[in-house]
């Protein structure tokens, strides 16, 4: 497994919270402007992050080779939403919508509980919604762990078990490196 | 009193700007954003080509996606110069989720993948006020000026695609790209990084990564910069000729008339002061959402009622089709976008790069009901290398109802009531995206693509090609600027960016286009207001 450094990695965050354009914040805040805020004990809010980062990219015991936790994305997660749109808790409505579809799988059960296979019946309800705001919150869950994990904040991780050299590899390619496998033009 | 001010430095901005410079008139650029490659700082006003300074962009851009390209707090963004501020918010309807552009000297176009495709003649002729051949001059004009030019050898994916989708006998070729080809026969065997450094290499050296700035090759002065973004082209021109100004970190909030005239713009400086500075002309260059909202904010009038501005938002309602191939493609060199495929009256789709990050999400994120992760998500990724898509570009259908308007119910910034886009395709926009999508389907088949692994994003409105919201026209009544690109109901004030499209070209990328009518409209600005001779031929 690639040693991970963390400090290195949770500076790198804290230079760089950010989305992308596939991500619908504008739209977020504007659905849940008027939802009253609930406030998501620390500790629950962590378990479920985990529980999230978990289910999009597996690491450990569920896939041999490490994912989105052992690359710490759980652990920036909630700073990276929550800045966003200062002083807009998308953190916690987001835990609040994977609790409240995980207790449509199991009545009574948080998402940080639910088994694996719960977890992605809970997230595919809320894709399924017939409400926007909730198709929205689901494509937020599902983007934005990819996007931290596959890029340079997870890349330490990640970036070996996908073969991208990333930018430092990439100065430059010669023809020979960049042109298709010989016979493949056939 | 200037002669010229130009609102927003970009695409379009800065070749209006070079071109009325190079007549001798004195032009003043306001942008929004920072400028770059500017030694004195990226909030200083300059008129100073001396002022250039690649090291700037040698050492500031990196090549990585969250630090370059976040629009929350990325180097390039839609906000202000400070990205410990948030950035400017826009309030999405309908089928839209989210707009890609940039606040900077050089606009969108230091992001820009650096397709310098000429709209397709049947997207202009009988629709636009003029015919495609009006533009001809135009389009060479720039081309040659940026320059502009189909080179290979080409990276793997889009040596497959135009292959295999000319074997199957669709309309394939490579693209036209404003990227210097490299000087590879400069490279000794084995090449390292030192090798693609200026001067022994000149042009492009494939990193792959066009979308999140270019500043290759390495030690090249800013004006020989591999990608021709305005900021590296049009702008150093500009400069040169000693009759150009461009005040970064200055946000225009109002166009100020008098006698049915514009006379003067109030815009907010770096400092926070409101200035307010006359000129003969001023030009709009702000881009298709910002221009409307300007118009808007400015109590200009709209025509008889809820009028044309803002009326008319294109997209080319964006979707990605790909697969995983029995080989290594390696998406992650060359230019990103350096082919494509174009359906006659359904659009375009081309090899795109892109890193892992932006290919999970793009293939993988937005497919709502589709979607993969979990293990799934990381057995495809595991094999990126030989990953393949492309980006599908729709020849998207004007339509009215699609418009920019004020948002009313949320708070201001400093350009005034926020803009809210509304964006749903028409039926037609849909049908013609599946044609593309079934085409590349088919392109993938025939290049051998694993048959399991074909999926398609069919992605909500997602987009970086905002188009049309100042309709070119000659009806005061359906459109906003006429066939000069000068306001029919505002005289001395003119529009020099892609809002005045009539249609989306074809599915065509709109940044060529726009400099054409840039430099058009440079021409009409100075025979009117100046009594300056067309100076563009073929």
């Amino acid at each position: 497994m690639p040693k991970i450094d963390r400090r290195r990695f949770l500076k790198g965050v804290g230079s760089a919270s950010a989305a992308t354009f596939l991500l619908p914040i504008d739209r977020i805040q504007v659905a849940f402007a008027s939802s009253p805020v609930c406030i998501i004990a620390p500790d629950h809010k962590a378990e479920t992050m985990t529980a999230l980062v978990d289910t999009v990219i597996p690491g450990p015991p569920l896939d041999e080779s490490p994912g989105g936790v052992q690359a710490g994305i759980d652990e920036v997660l909630p700073s990276v939403l929550d800045r966003f749109i200062p002083g807009f808790p998308l953190s916690d409505i987001l835990v609040v919508e994977l609790d409240r579809h995980a207790a449509l799988v199991e009545p009574g059960q948080t998402f940080a509980c639910l088994s694996p296979e719960g977890r992605d019946q809970a997230i595919e309800l809320m894709e399924a919604s017939p409400e926007e705001q909730e198709r929205l919150i689901s494509l937020l869950a599902v983007s934005l762990p990819m996007l931290l994990y596959y890029s340079e904040i997870g890349g330490a991780v990640s970036w070996p078990q996908t073969g991208f050299p990333g930018p430092e590899g990439a100065e430059g390619w010669a023809p020979e490196d960049f042109a298709c496998p010989s016979g493949v033009l056939t | 009193m200037t002669d010229v001010i130009v609102i927003g430095c970009g695409g379009g901005g800065a070749v209006l700007a070079k071109e009325l410079a190079e007549q001798g008139l004195d032009v003043v650029a306001l942008e929004a954003g920072p400028f770059f490659e500017n030694r004195r700082g990226p909030t200083v006003p300059t008129s100073d080509p001396a002022d250039l300074d690649p090291s700037t962009i040698d050492e500031g851009w990196t090549g990585l996606f969250w630090d370059m390209d976040s629009p929350v707090d990325g180097k390039f963004r839609w906000g202000p110069v400070d990205r410990t501020q948030p950035p400017y918010a826009r309030t999405m309807t309908g089928r839209m989720l989210g707009v890609n552009q940039v606040a900077a000297v050089g606009g969108s176009t230091v992001h820009y993948d650096g397709v310098a495709v000429r709209a397709t003649r049947d997207s202009v002729d009988d629709q636009w006020p003029f015919d495609h051949r009006e533009l001809h001059p135009y389009y060479d004009w720039v081309e040659s000026i940026l320059p502009v030019s189909t080179w290979e050898p080409q990276a793997c994916k889009d040596t497959l695609l135009v292959h295999f989708a000319r074997k199957i006998g669709l309309d394939a070729s490579f693209s036209p790209l404003a990227i210097v080809r490299g000087s590879f026969e400069s490279l000794p065997p084995n090449p390292t990084a030192e090798d693609f450094m200026a001067p022994s290499f000149t042009g492009c050296v494939m990193c792959g990564h066009c979308n999140l700035g270019c500043h290759h090759p390495r030690g090249a002065r800013v004006e020989e910069k591999a990608k021709r973004g305005t900021d590296v082209s049009y702008v150093p021109l500009a400069l040169q000729t000693g009759r150009f100004e461009v005040r970064p970190g200055c946000f225009v909030r109002r166009i100020v008339t008098a006698a049915g005239e514009a006379r003067a713009v109030t815009y907010i400086d770096p400092s926070g002061n409101e200035v307010t500075e006359d000129a003969e002309v001023i030009v709009l260059s702000a881009g298709a959402i910002e221009s409307p909202r300007l118009w808007l904010n400015s109590g200009l009038p709209n025509g008889v009622g809820d009028g044309p501005v803002g009326r008319y938002l294109m997209t080319h309602f964006y979707d990605f089709a790909g697969a995983l191939f029995p080989f290594q493609i390696d998406r992650f060199k060359g230019p990103v976008q350096a082919s494509e495929v174009v359906v006659r009256g359904a659009g375009k789709f081309g090899a795109i790069g892109f890193d892992p990050a932006i290919v999970s999400a793009t293939s993988f994120a937005v497919r709502f009901g589709h979607r993969i992760w979990g293990l799934a998500l990381k057995r495809y990724m595991e094999e990126y290398r030989s990953s393949f898509s492309v980006a599908v570009s729709t020849a998207d259908e004007p339509d009215a109802a699609n418009r920019i308007t004020l948002d009313v119910t949320r708070p201001p910034d400093v350009g005034g009531l926020i803009p809210k886009l509304t964006y749903n395709p028409t039926p037609e926009t849909v049908r013609r995206r599946e044609t593309l999508v079934s085409a590349a389907f088919d392109v993938l088949r025939a290049a051998g693509a694993r048959e399991e692994t074909i999926f398609r994003s069919d992605a909500w409105g997602v987009t970086s090609h905002p188009m049309g919201t100042m309709r070119m026209g000659l009806d005061p009544t359906t459109s906003v600027v006429d066939a000069s690109c000068e306001a029919h109901l505002v005289h001395r004030l003119f529009v020099a960016d892609n809002s005045v499209f009539v249609t989306s070209l074809g599915g065509m990328n709109p940044t060529l286009t726009t400099q054409a009518l840039a430099s058009r409209t440079a021409e009409k600005i100075a025979a009117k207001y100046f009594g300056i001779a067309p100076w563009i031929r073929s």
